[in-house]
């Protein structure tokens, strides 16, 4: 009975309706939540850890009462295929707010479902693929090389710098450049850095991780504001693009000359959508796993030291795209940066009654995964909150667990579809840091995790940038 | 009896399929991939003893371009 009470009040409208036609029985288990506000207090404090409880607890399907929203957690690799490599239509990114999130922001390739995804998927996937990173990757090392080249001002000196902070104007000016074909100014990566994780701020405050915002009218950090300014600089970088026509092919250039059946463009309402979903989730996420994967790598020298062993075998040269697959040490490093990263949830809203585990799930009911806790899961990781990158070397160790208990990218077809791209980009940027650099990291600090979009390093990542002496060169090599 | 479909406007080029089961999933410099056999994206039948594996190539698929029919 206090159970009901506390989802009453919490839900009143919902509970009647589930109660009135007999689906209120058979929901997981899960806390109890008080009143009104059901646990949003300690989820909110940190959803990371909260969740990752309550999956040791309650098994791998459980409810999270929360004001207002029917949410269920699930944290089993056969569950996450079922919501989200669903084919059924049951499981939606965007749900009933497809059609309003197009009148508003227009639509963008996450917030679409059916077969208008697919065509606009169909539309954007050339760009991402193998072959066409391959012809971008020397504009993409160019940019990376002449920033982290600049980074040498203050290396040696003591300075703490907020690295997490500088990956952002490696990330974001290269993938304007190589995606765009657009130079960006200093000023422009300030302000669109900015505004861009403001927007995001808003987009993860839906699913109640962060506080939204600022939604009122001023100040630097209003929502309203930085969504504008976003959209007038990619309708300045359209308009001057319609001016000046190029004969290469850019994802921009791709997306103008794009025609659905009849011979219609894309609106441009839908063209900017879907230009600023690319740049937010082409930057800002490369960010944070590649910060996350450094502030780890510091606890494991002997990964460290591997590392550093894999990159001086290219003597020093940049790494080309035809590197990568040598790199494999680095990739492994980066997998398991974004193990420990793991985002704290993932979801997607239930379009018809369903089933999960043997539970029902009413239609309307959130159902997400914890990415933070499918990946500590004991089942699958052994001593999950080491950083140990042997469990993507070993092919052993990496075909014994099911292939869903890793999800980074997501999974099914709205699996991100950058993700080569994001490989790409965090392997150079970790291979070019780290042939010139040793990062001193005070041996006190350890990273959180920052309720944000990206789940970046709260407060950033300090540290202290050395160059590489001779004698570093492999650490147990004599200098030559 | 399983058959196996792509989708090469959906693919990414990642080549997890073809390094998973070479004698089915082809991939090189041309372009998306194909399946080996008269139809380049099937539906093809799939051998009993590559059930398990190409069922692994299309959960693991980062384009979500591989479609298995049980």
């Amino acid at each position: 009975m206090p159970d009901k009470l506390a989802n009453f009040s919490r839900n009143p409208i919902r509970e009647i309706r589930l109660s009135l036609t007999g689906r209120a029985s058979n929901r997981p288990p899960g806390p109890r939540g008080r009143v009104f506000v059901g646990v949003l207090p300690e989820y909110q404090r940190d959803p990371f850890s909260y969740l990752r409880n309550c999956a040791e607890q309650y098994g791998d399907v459980f409810s999270v009462p929360l004001p207002g929203m029917d949410v269920v957690c699930i944290n089993h690799p056969d569950h996450v295929g079922q919501i989200m490599a669903d084919n059924t239509g049951t499981f939606s990114m965007i749900g009933p707010f497809e059609s309003l999130a197009r009148t508003i922001v227009g639509a963008s390739i996450p917030y679409m479902e059916g077969e208008p995804f697919r065509r606009r998927r169909r539309l954007i996937t050339p760009m991402f693929r193998n072959s066409s990173l391959a012809g971008l990757s020397p504009a993409i090392v160019d940019e990376f090389t002449h920033r982290i080249d600049a980074w040498s001002r203050w290396a040696d000196e003591g300075t703490t710098v907020d690295l997490q902070h500088k990956i952002a104007w490696l990330t974001m000016p290269a993938f304007m450049r190589a995606m765009f074909g657009i130079t960006v100014t200093d000023d422009e990566i300030y302000q669109l850095d900015l505004d861009i994780r403001t927007v995001m701020k808003m987009m993860s405050a839906a699913v109640l991780i962060n506080k939204p915002p600022n939604l009122r009218p001023g100040g630097p950090d209003n929502l309203w504001r930085a969504y504008r300014r976003t959209r007038r600089w990619i309708n300045t970088q359209i308009e001057r693009r319609l001016a000046n026509p190029i004969d290469g092919v850019d994802l921009l250039q791709v997306l103008l000359d794009a025609r659905d059946e009849d011979g219609n463009p894309l609106s441009r309402k839908d063209l900017v959508a879907e230009l600023m979903i690319l740049i937010g989730g082409g930057y800002e996420t490369v960010v944070a796993s590649t910060a996350w994967t450094l502030a780890l790598l510091r606890d494991n020298p002997a990964a460290l030291q591997r590392l550093y062993d894999e990159i001086d075998a290219l003597d020093g040269q940049a790494p080309t795209y035809a590197d990568l697959e040598r790199l494999t040490w680095v990739k492994a490093c980066f997998d398991e940066g974004q193990r420990l990263q793991g985002h704290p949830f993932h979801p997607r809203i239930t379009m018809r009654d369903s089933e999960i585990g043997g539970y029902r799930i009413p239609k309307g009911t959130i159902v997400g995964v914890s990415v933070y806790a499918l990946h500590r899961d004991l089942r699958w990781w052994r001593n999950p909150d080491e950083f140990d990158p042997n469990r993507f070397m070993d092919p052993e160790i990496a075909s014994a667990r099911p292939s869903l208990a890793y999800i980074p990218f997501g999974a099914g077809p709205h699996r991100c579809i950058g993700s080569q791209m994001g490989y790409m980009n965090a392997i150079f940027i970790l291979t070019l840091l780290h042939q010139r650099y040793r990062l001193d990291i005070d041996p006190a600090w350890r990273p959180t995790h920052a309720s944000t979009f990206s789940c970046t390093i709260e407060g950033g990542l300090p540290v202290r940038l050395r160059h590489r002496q001779t004698a570093d060169l492999g650490d147990t090599r004599q200098p030559v | 009896m399983a058959t196996v479909s792509v989708d090469p406007d959906l693919c990414l080029e990642a080549g997890q399929c073809a390094r998973l089961i070479p004698h089915l999933f082809m991939l090189d410099d041309s372009g998306p991939v194909r399946l080996a056999g008269d139809r380049p994206t099937g539906p093809t039948t799939v051998d009993s003893a590559d059930i398990e594996q190409v069922r692994h190539a299309a959960a693991t698929c980062p384009a979500a371009a591989i479609t298995v029919e049980e």
